[in-house]
């Protein structure tokens, strides 16, 4: 609506720069009344013939043609004049031909020329004696040049050949004068009419326009015709939208119209270098009749290549930011009033919201394809680790089923060794000798060495698959140490070590699997007796805040430091320097720390070579 | 342990060498009637040849479906089963299948290798109709 409104009142500038008159209403509607005269040429007649005729071409013919018929001439020539240039322009002739009429002549120069400056007629009785006045058709005697003109304003300059001096007598040329001064009113007229017609017409495309901007079309369609309504309602030879990339300063063509791809490649722009490059660094509009004389498009040689006179150049603008610029190019000579800089501006607003849309697009563009990128990325990844925690469960699975096979498999043998074994030793299958004892004593060792390795590794797959359940129940800590510290003394008899305990007097009841803190201090206090030859093993347990702390302190061999993480690493053993060859499964002290954390506690060791170590660990009082 | 003498233990179990074990072993008690089978397919067919039975022991991992859980669900239907201590006898010692034998019904769980300081009380427990879970 907005720019509508604005357009209605463009038009009406263009029109209402002067109210018109009650006799160009006249002329306007045919009704033209000539003032009645005596003189011997009625301009009656072509007042009638030239009245609401809008067309200039039709125009100067009709004049023409009159003029040669009641004039009594033999040729008539009409310059047009060219105010933007300054100068008398696209020449007309009737009657005898005169080829070598010149295209355009500058105000001031040439009879024509002067005519037009100083406004007056010139009458040549005589052309041989005006030197100046060329070309003149063969047989010429006398010639009257005369301006068109209506209310001060040069519209054209009227030439006129006779060969008899008679047709251009003083009262003929009085009457002339008065074709001329019809001629200059009827063109005016034309003109103005021409003006509203074009402005009809821009305003015409603009709603077309308009129409296609709320159409769903993609910004290159849009871009596409906004340049086509530039050149069109500007009536402009081409049109170019030119994009402002800021990073490099340089203006490429986006979208143009009247020119072909190659030479549209051709124009480019850079910051501040020519008339674009000025637009877009100043923000402003810029128009230059004549780019061949202007300094600002020195450098915009390819236009000039292409043929093109005066440049409008405009800035796309949303809001503040530049998206690059808009620009119309004639032909011909012309000087692009502010109504025109308006119009291009408001096309120019369109292109920076289709410019804009269209970098946001491209900014969404990026951003999905950098999503979709990522999320094929993702899904990978996903497929990866969904894959790798397929084999990993498949692969736990097996080892599991591997686990409970092997224990079930050896279990069974084992039934039997242990067992039998015992029945043998005690006496139920007959007297044993104190050396057979002695033998079976160490099959069944053997036999219960192994059924605690197949316990270890059991629990260990237990823990690892999760499936390790903790049997808690209140459990009072004192008879669970002093069944402890028996065991340690049947460990430790023939050893000759001492034996200390250090039990808090006011042990609390803890919610524990006393069956599994059993096994992990059994394991400690074995480890001890095993490492220590002599000296001292205490046990001790005191409350420390809301957890109590269990330790076995050895004066054993002690540790190396390099040594120390491999405590709680599956099946590793330290060497130890009382036995030439390692016992135990390796598995003691990872399942001991893995029972404790379980329980929400921690397992640490301390140690110093020679000196002797200290296993401790933590259970939360709950 | 006279009282024993005239205890009549079921046995099933597959395995020669743990049969003979545990008769002998029951044998250490004073029990001398046992009735061992190999398969249910063996004592089905002389199930209704049994004197009353005070205790069953029950290998679980069997040959074929008709495993120890299985027989268990065969004795129960059995009136003459229905309330008799019936355990599980079993080197399969993992929590899930303990837990399997605790929901089946059984009224013990004895693991395999049998603890020969802890089997006689386990067994004059059973006897007694204790629930007794030796699975470790």
């Amino acid at each position: 609506m907005g720019t509508r409104t604005s357009f209605l009142n463009f038009i009406e500038g263009l029109l209402g720069k002067r109210r018109p008159s009650a006799a160009d209403l006249a002329r306007m509607t045919g009704q033209y009344q000539p003032p009645t005269s005596d003189l011997p040429i009625s301009v009656t007649d072509l007042a009638l013939q030239l009245a609401g005729q809008a067309d200039v071409k039709l125009l100067l013919r009709q004049a023409g043609e009159w003029l040669l018929e009641r004039a009594g001439v033999e040729c008539v020539v009409i310059y047009l004049h060219e105010p933007a240039a300054n100068r008398l322009a696209k020449p007309v002739c009737f009657g005898v031909s005169l080829p070598n009429l010149p295209e355009a002549i500058k105000l001031g120069y040439s009879i024509y020329g002067e005519v037009a400056m100083g406004r007056r007629p010139y009458y040549i009785e005589l052309v041989e004696r005006e030197k100046r006045l060329t070309p003149v058709p063969q047989g010429t005697q006398s010639a009257y040049i005369l301006p068109l003109t209506h209310e001060n304003a040069l519209l054209g300059v009227l030439g006129l050949y006779a060969a008899r001096p008679s047709a251009l007598s003083e009262p003929s040329r009085a009457a002339i004068d008065r074709v001329a001064a019809l001629i200059g009113a009827t063109l005016s007229t034309a003109y103005r009419l021409s003006e509203s017609q074009q402005a009809i017409a821009r305003f015409d495309s603009f709603q077309r326009l308009a129409q296609d901007l709320t159409t769903r079309l993609s910004s290159g369609e849009l871009l596409q015709r906004i340049v086509e309504a530039a050149r069109e309602i500007l009536d402009a030879q081409m049109s170019i939208l030119l994009d402002v990339n800021f990073e490099t300063g340089v203006l490429r063509p986006m979208a143009w119209s009247g020119i072909d791809h190659e030479t549209a490649q051709l124009i480019y722009s850079r910051f501040k270098e020519d008339l674009k490059g000025l637009v877009a660094w100043a923000r402003l509009p810029a128009r230059t009749p004549d780019m061949r004389a202007d300094q600002r498009t020195s450098l915009a040689t390819q236009a000039i290549v292409a043929g093109m006179v005066s440049e409008l150049a405009v800035p796309v603008l949303y809001y503040e930011e530049l998206y690059g610029i808009l620009a119309v190019e004639t032909d011909t000579y012309r000087n692009f009033s502010d109504e025109e800089i308006d119009l291009l501006q408001s096309l120019a607003a369109h292109a920076g919201i289709a410019l804009r849309n269209a970098r946001l697009f491209e900014q969404l563009e990026e951003r999905n394809a950098e999503l979709q990128k990522a999320n094929a990325a993702l899904e990978i990844s996903r497929q990866q680790a969904e894959n790798a925690r397929a084999a990993a469960v498949q692969a736990n699975r097996l080892k599991t089923e591997f686990i409970n096979n092997m224990s079930h498999e050896l279990r069974t043998p084992l039934n039997a060794i242990i067992n039998f074994t015992r029945l043998v030793m005690d006496g139920h299958a007959g007297a044993v000798t104190e050396q057979q004892r002695n033998y079976l004593s160490f099959v069944h060792e053997g036999g219960q060495h192994l059924l605690g390795l197949i316990n270890d590794i059991l629990d260990l797959a237990k823990i690892e698959a999760g499936k390790m359940e903790l049997r808690r129940e209140p459990t009072p800590l004192e008879p669970l140490l002093k069944g402890v510290m028996s065991t340690l003394i049947g460990l430790t008899k023939d050893k000759g070590i001492a034996l200390n305990r250090e039990f808090d007097d006011d042990l609390p009841v803890l919610n524990i699997d006393g069956r599994r803190i059993r096994q992990v201090l059994l394991n400690l206090i074995s480890n001890a007796a095993k490492f220590t030859a002599q000296g001292s093993i205490t046990l001790r347990a005191t409350r420390q805040g809301d957890q109590v702390i269990f330790s076995v302190r050895d004066t054993g061999v002690g540790i190396k430091p390099e040594d120390l993480p491999k405590i709680f690493e599956e099946f590793k053993q330290i060497d130890n320097a009382l036995q030439e060859t390692a016992s135990g499964t390796g598995l003691g002290m990872p399942i001991s720390r893995r029972f404790v954390q379980l329980h929400g506690g921690d397992m640490w060791v301390e140690s110093q070579l020679g000196v002797g170590t200290t296993v401790s660990f933590s259970l939360p009082i709950t | 342990m006279n009282d024993n003498a005239h205890v009549n233990i079921l046995l099933v179990e597959d395995e020669p060498l743990n049969t003979t074990l545990t008769i002998a072993m029951l044998n250490m008690l004073g029990i001398q009637r046992v009735h061992a089978f190999a398969s249910w397919k063996q004592l089905e067919s002389c199930l209704d040849d049994l004197p009353p039975i005070h205790l069953a022991l029950l290998d679980l991992r069997l040959p074929g479906n008709q495993d120890g859980y299985y027989i268990l669900k065969r004795l129960r239907a059995d009136p003459r089963f229905a309330h008799t201590p019936i355990a599980a006898m079993t080197a399969q010692v993992m929590p899930d299948d303990v837990k399997r034998a605790e929901e089946a019904g059984f009224n013990g769980f004895l693991a395999k290798p049998l603890n020969f300081d802890r089997f006689p009380q386990n067994i004059q427990r059973l006897l007694h109709g204790e629930y007794v879970w030796d699975a470790f």
